[in-house]
């Protein structure tokens, strides 16, 4: 029971490390106004629907790194996600 | 499926997170309905741009800040077991971080913090790193009275608000505003190794007009210092923030003029 514990736990803080050594992302990049606008309305976002989306949608984390990473449940991350497209699908294709 | 199910399931239907007799189920309740088309249409757009988001995406540094912050916390609690005992002990304030940098420890050879390349990196990979960490976008620097400091670095020294929109009103409640200075590069200054630890880092703003900054500084009640040349062709004033963070307004002499 402990050692899946401390199993979870080093699997957490792995995964804060790899995020640490993801650089950021560089390359194809969308007109700066378009990117100004998703940043905006990204911003606007309740903080965990905010962290759920950037780790999943920009960074391409999973539910299931996501849920150990911030201590969610994996329907939680979902539910997140799922709150932070709907928002901002409206905001960007009113 | 009905249409309200094949909604709830879109979200997953993109993801790849079906089993694939579900994702069969939401492909063709998609090829027989156009407003549900539509809204895969939108997300997928969505997270086309979201793939996309360029490194200067505000709420990007403000998350990686946050995440920073829990590793830390994480770090701060007692360790649990063999496998944590080379997580070493960090200085708990950090005055200046570059974003992009997350405070972890690194875990020892074969422990069980190790983390494992995702993938193999080949030497002419590595011979062409150039430009492979990116550029340094911006310092940050952690502030103890928001209000006052944003104060300070609007009126004072004149940069304009990106972050967050509604720059006019009371920023004193924000845990994240981003000024726009036009640039910034990561410099290191070699030849003082017994202040390495003791100086803080320091924020550093280019001039073309240094006599004229150094006046509007002044105007405005900063202690500015005389100008000084620590190097040929270099000019600098130094300051302080409200707070004490120490920066200085620098100008290049042309060559002719020297």
């Amino acid at each position: 029971m402990a050692l899946s514990a401390q199993r979870r736990r080093t699997r957490r803080l792995a995964l804060l490390a790899r995020l640490a050594a993801t650089p950021f992302r560089s390359g194809a990049r969308p007109s700066r106004e378009s990117a100004l606008d998703l940043d905006k309305a990204v911003a606007a976002l309740p903080p965990r629907a905010r962290e759920v989306f950037v780790l999943h949608d920009v960074y391409g984390y999973d539910h299931t790194e996501l849920a150990q990473l911030l201590g969610i449940a994996i329907g939680t991350s979902k539910a997140h996600l799922h709150r932070a497209r709907c928002a901002l699908r409206e905001v960007l294709e009113p | 499926m009905n249409h309200r199910h094949a909604l709830e399931l879109l979200d997953d239907f993109l993801d790849g997170e079906l089993s694939p007799a579900l994702s069969a189920d939401v492909q063709r309740h998609l090829d027989g309905c156009v407003v549900c088309r539509a809204r895969e249409g939108q997300l997928r757009r969505l997270v086309a741009r979201a793939r996309a988001l360029p490194d200067l995406a505000a709420p990007v540094a403000e998350l990686w800040e946050g995440l920073r912050r829990r590793a830390e916390t994480a770090r701060r609690r007692p360790r649990v077991g063999p496998g944590l005992a080379a997580w070493p002990i960090a200085a708990a304030a950090t005055a200046v971080a570059v974003v992009g940098w997350l405070s972890l420890p690194s875990s020892s050879p074969g422990g069980a913090g190790q983390i494992q390349p995702s993938r193999t990196v080949g030497a002419a990979e590595v011979a062409g790193h150039a430009g492979a960490i990116g550029r340094l976008s911006q310092v940050i620097l952690n502030v103890g009275d928001m209000g006052a400091q944003v104060a300070f670095y609007r009126d004072v020294m004149g940069f304009a608000i990106v972050y967050p929109q509604a720059a006019a009103g009371d920023l004193a409640r924000e845990t994240f505003v981003r000024f726009d200075t036009g640039g910034a590069f990561l410099v290191l200054h070699a030849g003082r190794a017994g202040r390495a630890q003791r100086d803080e880092p320091r924020l550093s703003f280019m001039t073309d007009d240094l006599d004229l900054a150094r006046a509007v500084l002044v105007s405005r009640g900063v202690e500015v210092s005389r100008v000084r040349s620590p190097a040929p062709g270099v000019l600098v004033v130094d300051a302080r923030d409200p707070e004490g963070n120490a920066f200085h307004v620098e100008a290049r002499v042309p060559a002719q003029e020297r």
